[in-house]
């Protein structure tokens, strides 16, 4: 009979023994990594079976990702950080697979609402004029289709699987993005405190 | 291509708040950032960039939320 092994207790005994692929800690880690997806995922009325496979995705990039483990939070914290990363992942793609990004949800302009005045009135023309052709201008096809689907709403992870790339890419793209269009304002002579003003 | 004013304001937004993380380096620091705010802990320095990119990133934010949830469970 196989002796029952004690979950790891400390960072370094988790982490050799996740190296080591222990059994026992390995089942610990399985049944830690479920009952805190249970609960931080309680609102999603998710069942156990769907549970169960985030856990064993996260399990296999727990042990890829060991090594990146620097001790800053307990092992259960950051194991548990990684399945959730995991859980939303697959979330958003379920939810967002047939959401189409030709169409974020684009309607016109909408009218003022609270009767700003003239100034006012000017000051947002002025910016939705430098913003509708900083957008045109200035971003390549791939900044202009990143901003658009998150202005639809479209979550990293489904955006990146589109466009063939990654997370990290496209949060590059969008970074990049914004730069552009803050160079834009600024070569309009638009600084922050006017756009605020415009937009209030 | 029109935008509707919370479009503009969306993107107003956005631009105000760009920073330099990505959503991977958050991940290396999101169970120390989730142990620490449910303590109620002071964050050290070297999690402001990781405050600037929750700001600006809606998805680590609610994988943030739900690792609080999971680590007070």
């Amino acid at each position: 009979m196989r002796a029952v092994t004690p979950a790891p207790e400390t960072n370094d005994d988790w982490v050799r023994a996740v190296r080591a692929s222990d059994p026992g800690a390995l089942e610990a880690l399985r049944s830690t990594l479920l009952r805190g997806l249970r609960s931080g995922l309680s609102s999603k009325k998710l069942s156990d079976d769907v549970l169960q496979d985030f856990v064993q995705e996260a399990m296999v990039r727990i042990a890829a990702a060991i090594d990146r483990f620097r001790g800053q939070s307990t092992f259960r914290a950051w194991a548990l950080s990684i399945a959730m990363r995991v859980a939303f992942e697959e979330l958003r793609r379920a939810r967002w697979k047939d959401v189409s990004l030709e169409a974020p949800g684009n309607e016109a302009l909408d009218p003022p609402s609270d009767a700003p005045g003239a100034e006012r009135d000017l000051a947002r023309a002025q910016v939705l004029a430098t913003l509708e052709r900083a957008i045109d201008e200035a971003l390549s096809p791939r900044q202009r289709e990143v901003l658009l689907g998150e202005l639809g709403g479209v979550p990293t992870d489904e955006l990146a699987q589109r466009l063939g790339t990654n997370p990290n890419a496209l949060y590059k793209l969008s970074h990049d993005a914004r730069v552009k269009l803050k160079q834009a304002f600024a070569q309009a002579g638009l600084d922050a405190s006017q756009v605020r003003w415009a937009f209030e | 291509m029109p935008l509707n004013d919370d479009q503009v304001r969306a993107v107003l937004d956005a631009m105000g708040r760009t920073h330099a993380s990505s959503c991977d380096e958050f991940l290396d620091v999101m169970g120390q950032l989730a142990e620490l705010q449910e303590r109620g802990d002071a964050l050290p320095d070297e999690l402001q960039h990781a405050l600037e990119h929750l700001a600006a990133c809606a998805g680590c934010a609610e994988e943030l939320k739900a690792v609080r949830a999971a680590l007070a469970g």
